[in-house]
């Protein structure tokens, strides 16, 4: 469970615990990941943290020799940013989404798939915004790569024996969106569906079910987690 | 606007590209030299892919960053520099395959293409302030048997259909130009 300091991953860790996995606790901050894996621990859980750039092709290796087999991998971290116009967007910017967001998935995941047992699931957390949105051309880009990333994988994999599905979430209440959209949080918040943002909790049942066996015959597909908003369904 | 319309056509060289410009030429544009520094009414960015055999556990990182160099870094920088050139009527015009559908083999290509897709939609959205309309054709995988010299006009009748002002109306599309062949899901797994 990659980015499972806070947020969306911590949410998903917390609740794969609860539902009796060995839980592996990713973040590029160690305290965070360390706190979250302590807390999964007090509440009965099996858990531990570790510190990793999913960038670092080395490091994730050596994090996966040490685990030896895994189960189920959750690509969840990425980074998001302020928002900038298409015309001004600078190669850096650019590279630096696509970098974290989408090569450091492919990293984990084919790291992961070398230790993966038959009926191995791949989850990755995309985001609605894979559809396109205006002043964040690199983010939806790199989130929309990881989507065509899931569909490829899928076809591939599908011999091994490994499930790769993809949850494109909508605005979710982390420090992520708040970091994304600050004073307009609110605002944007009264415009979704629901009126409100979805609690990482929420995405995080998503998640568990798709990495569950009740979800085998689910494969290469991206769910949209959004209250509907894809539909353009206004709110409440 | 005064004279013929000026499209500029990268990856000429590549699939697609001799006709593609033949075709734009057919259909009046003039085509812009290399180097040409002037406004422009029309880009068109061909980077159509060829299928790869190479499976995904032995994909390596810099595999991967060259598919995004070709197929995403380089896209966005020509649209930048073009939008600068471009006036309310401008047409982009992103020539790729069916990559974003997913396929056997080369899962960089798959994602990179994916993420042009979507650069592409987000660009028609921001752009469209500018009266500038940006879409995508996605031919099948270039270098295979389908590749017939009717098949490849029929993809360059399609380019300069998007380019011209008859697709006025359309922005942020992804067209397959393919005859069917992705509505075959066989296609997908053959690889």
């Amino acid at each position: 469970m990659t980015g499972a300091g806070r947020g969306i991953g911590q949410a998903v860790a917390e609740r794969l615990a609860r539902d009796g996995y060995r839980t592996i606790v990713v973040d590029i901050d160690r305290e965070v990941a360390e706190a979250a894996a302590s807390s999964i621990c007090a509440a009965g859980g099996i858990a531990e943290g570790h510190a990793l750039d999913i960038r670092d092709r080395d490091g994730v290796r050596a994090l996966f020799a040490a685990l030896g087999r895994v189960d189920i991998l959750v690509n969840n971290a990425a980074i998001a940013s302020d928002m900038v116009a298409f015309v001004d967007l600078s190669a850096a910017r650019l590279r630096t989404m696509m970098e974290v967001n989408l090569i450091g998935t492919f990293i984990m995941s084919q790291e992961a798939v070398a230790r993966m047992p038959s009926r191995g699931r791949i989850v990755n957390i995309a985001s609605r915004g894979y559809l396109g949105g205006a002043g964040a051309s690199h983010y939806v880009a790199s989130k929309a790569g990881v989507v065509g990333l899931t569909r490829a994988m899928a076809i591939e994999l599908r011999w091994d024996g490994i499930n790769v599905n993809c949850v494109a979430p909508g605005m979710v209440d982390t420090r992520m969106m708040s970091s994304f959209y600050d004073a307009m949080r609110a605002k944007l918040a009264r415009r979704e569906p629901r009126g409100h943002a979805a609690a990482p909790s929420e995405l995080a049942d998503v998640v568990a079910f798709l990495a569950s066996p009740q979800a085998v015959f689910v494969n290469g597909q991206v769910l949209l987690v959004d209250g509907g908003k894809n539909l353009g369904i206004p709110p409440l | 606007m005064t004279g013929s319309p000026i499209a500029l056509v990268l990856g000429a060289e590549r699939p697609f590209g001799a006709q593609i410009v033949e075709r734009l030429r057919g259909a009046g544009f003039d085509l812009a030299a290399d180097g040409h520094e002037g406004p422009i009414d029309v880009l068109i960015v061909n980077v159509p892919v060829r299928p790869r055999d190479i499976r995904f556990r032995d994909v390596t990182d810099d595999d991967f960053r060259a598919a995004l160099d070709d197929q995403l870094y380089q896209v966005v920088a020509a649209g930048q520099a073009a939008v600068a050139r471009m006036t309310a009527g401008g047409s982009i015009v992103h020539v790729a395959s069916r990559a974003h559908l997913g396929a056997w083999g080369g899962v960089q290509d798959m994602a990179a293409g994916a993420a042009l897709v979507a650069m592409g939609r987000s660009m028609a959205l921001e752009l469209d302030a500018r009266g500038i309309r940006v879409n995508t054709l996605e031919a099948d995988f270039a270098g295979d048997a389908w590749e017939t010299p009717e098949a490849q006009a029929e993809i360059a009748a399609a380019v300069a259909w998007l380019a011209g002002p008859d697709s006025a109306g359309l922005s942020g599309e992804t067209i397959l130009v393919n005859r069917g062949r992705s509505l075959r899901m066989a296609q997908a797994a053959k690889r």
